[in-house]
């Protein structure tokens, strides 16, 4: 099995798990989703309980990993997606980081 | 902010014969069958009863009724818990009668909810054809969702069978 399979094979029986969650869950999921989109397009500070790849310092900085993004439960990710990118890079900004 | 606030106004309206039937359809619809993912309002279909079924300004009442219970009207649309709610009138298009005349009734926190299903849901995806709407019958397709033969005779009855056929050659040929 590759890699690629893998990865696949474990987001498949993660979007089960998430598929099959209670409804009322499923909509709290979706207010917070919304709750912290709006945080981000206003450019106001983050939830306190919201985590970033590759936020320096931060664990996940710099490599694959599992973590958890938005809310939404773990998540397996290749790679950091441009809008991703756009988004932590206005919070670093908000905190006075240059990059 | 709370979406299952959303859904005690649309059983009020319809409690109160303001409107028929309504369904939740769009991304909050989807997310009911799959993962939720992040969306920005909840489209709300609408059936209405009487005379304004066919009145050109058939969504007053709606907003006359939920205003004073509090929905905020400062933006467009009319923004219930927090949440943006789009009201479309279901009678304007065939298969949006039909989902939501065969939407499903769903337990929510001591509420009945509408959803459309998502063979319904797959359906209007597919007739909308947009890139987000296609990667939602990608969805259903993946995590067994649908009924299929629900699903295949909604494309026949809706005239959906190009629609479909492009579907099939760009997402699942190589599957």
């Amino acid at each position: 099995m590759t890699d690629w399979d893998r990865i696949t094979r474990e987001k498949a029986a993660l979007r089960k798990a998430s598929a099959d969650r209670p409804l009322e869950e499923k909509l709290l999921t979706l207010d917070r989703l919304r709750e912290r989109s709006k945080s981000l397009s206003s450019g106001m500070s983050r939830p306190k309980d919201t985590a970033f790849a590759g936020e320096k310092g931060s664990p996940t900085s710099g490599r694959t990993t599992r973590f958890t993004i938005l809310g939404a439960g773990p998540i397996l990710v290749a790679s950091i997606s441009p809008t991703m990118t756009t988004a932590t890079g206005a919070l670093f900004r908000d905190k006075g980081d240059k990059r | 902010m709370a979406i299952q606030e959303v859904i005690v106004e649309l059983n009020y309206l319809q409690t109160k014969g303001i409107i028929s039937s309504y369904a939740i359809g769009g991304a909050v619809a989807a997310g009911v069958y799959t993962a939720p993912m992040s969306t920005e309002d909840v489209d709300v279909f609408v059936i209405f009863a009487g005379s304004k079924a066919h009145s050109l300004d058939a969504l007053s009442p709606i907003y006359g009724a939920l205003i004073p219970r509090g929905a905020n009207v400062s933006h467009a649309p009319l923004e219930i818990g927090g949440w943006p709610v789009r009201f479309l009138p279901g009678a304007t298009n065939g298969l949006y009668r039909d989902a939501t005349a065969n939407a499903r009734d769903l337990a929510v926190g001591g509420q009945t909810a509408r959803f459309m299903g998502p063979e319904h849901l797959a359906a209007i995806a597919l007739q909308t054809n947009r890139g987000k709407d296609l990667v939602r019958v990608l969805e259903f397709l993946k995590t067994d969702v649908m009924n299929q033969s629900l699903f295949h005779s909604l494309i026949t009855k809706f005239g959906l069978t190009d629609e479909w056929t492009q579907f099939q050659s760009k997402f699942l040929a190589e599957t």
